[in-house]
């Protein structure tokens, strides 16, 4: 890989960081904006053996990585709002059946097809509840070009360390800005792969596990001939309806993921030590935050900025320090109110929150959000 | 070729070997394919349903109840000499 | 159960949950000897399945098993062919499974005439959620959801699959156990998308709904209607009526998606 830094998209940005983490096998299907992913990877894939695969649609897409996924390939997806809605049902198979896979969802403005080429953060709900049932899921965020690579790499690395689907959530304005970047050479960056079992065929119970509750992941074609289902299943993978069974299937799909949350959740935090007011923002809207933020200090106003890269699992604990503190909180996003609802959770009226939202196909603007901060700010507590 | 050319010679033709009709009951949902489709009526509805193996002096081995169960409740085990 | 086929299955997970009579059971039956019969090696044969009554087979062979998503069998099958080709991958599918939520997937998978074994156990019906009408079932038939009588046309699977690019394309009854066994065979032979369709019986839904008789009867009825091309051939148009054609209806070579996508690795590798 070269080292001279290149001007390149947040989408090209994703697909090199898939091959940099491992990625061999993509299936998609063409959606605005995020239709560069699957261009690059169908050049770039097979100069480097991999394989691509333009499916017959999103739902096809979702479940071409899943089975590409139980042959040992890293595997992934990408796609945009209404894709993604499409994608949901084998979402929830991948995570029932513990399939490791990446969904890049590069989000433009909804509902529906709302405008292909807006951006928006409207599918922060979707991507933790989109599916049915109850289930934790894992989904990054990214904010900048270079992130773009860094957090696909996780999103690989996540998926393959706890055997689930992880849904890396970008937006139309990270999708396609481009920036100057120095990819990273091999090895800079961990790359994680999933643990396969080392015993017998007699001894593989697939969905038995460790106290890290991730089992062991045997390969199709390498001799375990084993079963997957999206059915509840036990240890052994088939199907059952015994309610303790379930109990414990669903308990330890919470647990895999609920007890490594240091692991998972990661985030940055500016100016945030001292300051009477932190604005909560992510992706796109996190950069025209950072300009708002600079130009407030530049006011003498105390404001930093807290951006979550790990929007799922919530940064629970990081934020409820912030509201223990006492310190007003601003949500920004692209939506209409989506990750303020857990933000108000975590504050539970310890400190004030909040929001400066945008959805009408517009990046928010750095004056909108200063003016926001400078309301808030002079507002007395409790106004 | 000649008219007795054509005709097989009854003992060349190699001998069946002599099976056992066996019924597993613990599978066989007593659907009844077996007894409708036996030339030989080896095989028959017994008490509660329960199919069984009436005739066996009638059976010719011909097969046609293992391939058609549905349930794999029936195997022609080959008997010992 | 002959001994010699009982390593295909699994056999603790036998008796199988299927109805009293149903045709599933048969053409696993016959599926399991054509395996046999191919020598294939059980570690590198992969079942795939849909939802529905005919999805549960996966589960009963001894082989990699994936039971996947409402119709989407073929699309998670394309998935593990297309990442590892040197798998055997048959794909067990029924009728509404395939040709309803799965019909996208079945004239694509055909289109790109990728190496795929696609059974289809067509019992003209929804089993699994309680006898609604399916794609498949015959206009006029009653189902739970037709009690009137099904207002729809139902679909010519094989002529479908024909037309969107199947380069193997067969049919023939669960009582045709023998011939089932030679397609499955001749099926999995052809270098590309194979399809076979099965017609079975579904006694508890479709039989009981239409007043089919005993499994038996149905049986009997596939029978006398299911023939040969070269029998139908010879009917005149009202003997054709009620009759449909067994055996190979369409065979012809066609570049094979897998490897064609492999020669492109080779050249740019």
């Amino acid at each position: 890989m070269s080292t001279e830094p290149r001007l390149i998209q947040g989408n090209e940005a994703c697909a090199e960081g898939a091959i940099y983490a491992g990625m061999r096998f993509y299936a998609g299907y063409p959606i605005t904006p995020s239709t560069e992913i699957a261009e690059i990877l169908a050049r770039r894939l097979p100069q480097v053996g991999g394989k691509f695969l333009q499916m017959e649609d999103e739902i096809a897409s979702m479940a071409a990585i899943i089975g590409g996924s139980l042959t040992g390939a890293k595997v992934m997806t990408a796609t945009s709002g209404p894709g993604f809605s499409l994608k949901q049902e084998n979402i929830g198979y991948a995570c029932m059946a513990e399939i490791p896979c990446v969904i890049a969802n590069v989000q433009r403005l909804g509902p529906s097809t709302g405008v292909a080429t807006a951006p928006a953060q409207g599918d922060v709900m979707q991507a933790r509840w989109g599916t049915h049932g109850d289930h934790p899921i894992i989904a990054l965020t990214p904010s900048s070009v270079r992130e773009a690579f860094e957090l696909t790499v996780r999103a690989f690395n996540l998926a393959e360390q706890f055997r689930v689907p992880v849904i890396l959530l970008m937006d139309e304005v990270v999708g396609h800005m481009r920036e100057k970047v120095t990819l990273p050479q091999p090895g800079e960056f961990p790359v994680v792969n999933r643990v396969k079992p080392t015993c017998s065929r007699e001894n593989y119970y697939p969905y038995k596990a460790d106290g890290d509750k991730t089992p062991p992941m045997a390969c199709f074609g390498e001799g375990y001939r084993y079963h997957v289902t999206g059915l509840f299943h036990d240890e052994s993978g088939f199907a059952t309806e015994k309610p303790e069974i379930i109990d414990w299937q669903l308990k330890r799909l919470h647990e895999k993921i609920n007890q490594h949350l240091d692991e998972i959740i990661t985030y940055t935090s500016e100016e945030t030590e001292d300051a009477d007011l932190v604005v909560i923002a992510y992706g796109g809207t996190a950069r025209a935050v950072s300009r708002a933020v600079k130009l407030a200090r530049q006011e003498g106003r105390k404001v930093g900025i807290f951006r979550p890269q790990t929007i799922w699992p919530f940064p629970e604990a990081a934020i409820g320090e912030l509201a223990a503190s006492g310190k007003k909180l601003l949500v920004a996003e692209m939506n209409y109110g989506q990750l303020l609802l857990e933000v108000q959770r975590v504050a539970a009226g310890r400190s004030e929150v909040h929001s400066c939202l945008q959805s009408n196909g517009e990046l928010t603007q750095p004056d909108v959000i200063l003016t926001k901060i400078r309301e808030v700010y002079e507002h007395a507590p409790g106004n | 070729m000649t008219g007795s050319e054509s005709v097989t010679e009854l003992s060349s033709v190699p001998k069946l070997p002599q099976t056992k009709v066996v019924v597993n009951q613990a599978w066989c949902k007593k659907c009844g394919i077996c007894i409708a489709f036996c030339n030989k009526t080896v095989l028959a509805f017994g008490e509660g349903n329960r199919v069984e193996v009436a005739q066996p002096e009638k059976c010719v081995s011909c097969g046609i109840c293992e391939n058609f169960c549905p349930d794999y409740a029936i195997t022609l085990e080959v008997e010992e000499a | 159960m002959l001994p010699e086929i009982e390593q295909y299955f699994r056999l603790e997970k036998l008796p199988h949950m299927w109805c009293p009579g149903c045709g599933n059971g048969i053409i696993l039956h016959s599926l399991v000897k054509a395996i046999d019969k191919l020598c294939l090696d059980q570690d590198r044969t992969t079942m795939v399945s849909g939802i529905g009554c005919a999805a549960r087979a996966s589960g009963y062979l001894d082989f990699d098993t994936l039971h996947t998503t409402h119709g989407r069998a073929l699309a998670f099958a394309t998935g593990v062919k297309f990442a590892k080709p040197e798998l055997n991958v048959f794909v067990l599918t029924g009728d509404g499974d395939c040709t309803a939520i799965g019909g996208n997937h079945f004239i694509h998978a055909a289109r790109r005439n990728i190496n795929l074994t696609t059974i289809v156990f067509n019992n003209n019906i929804y089993g699994m959620t309680g006898g609604q009408y399916s794609p498949m079932t015959p206009n006029s038939c009653r189902a739970t959801t037709s009690p009137y009588g099904n207002l729809e046309r139902p679909f010519n699977l094989t002529e479908l699959a024909i037309a969107a690019g199947a380069t193997f394309v067969a049919r023939t009854t669960t009582y045709h156990t023998k011939q089932l066994t030679d397609l499955i065979i001749e099926g999995h032979k052809n270098k590309g998308f194979s399809l076979i369709e099965v017609i079975t019986h579904c006694p508890t839904s479709f039989g009981r709904q239409n007043k089919m008789g005993t499994p038996a009867d149905m049986l009997k009825w596939q029978r006398d209607h299911g023939i040969s091309a070269m029998r139908y051939e010879n009917l005149n148009p009202e003997e054709r009526a009620d009759k449909f054609i067994i055996g190979v209806l369409h065979k012809t070579e066609a570049p094979e998606y897998t490897t064609e996508y492999q020669k492109l690795l080779e050249k740019l590798g």
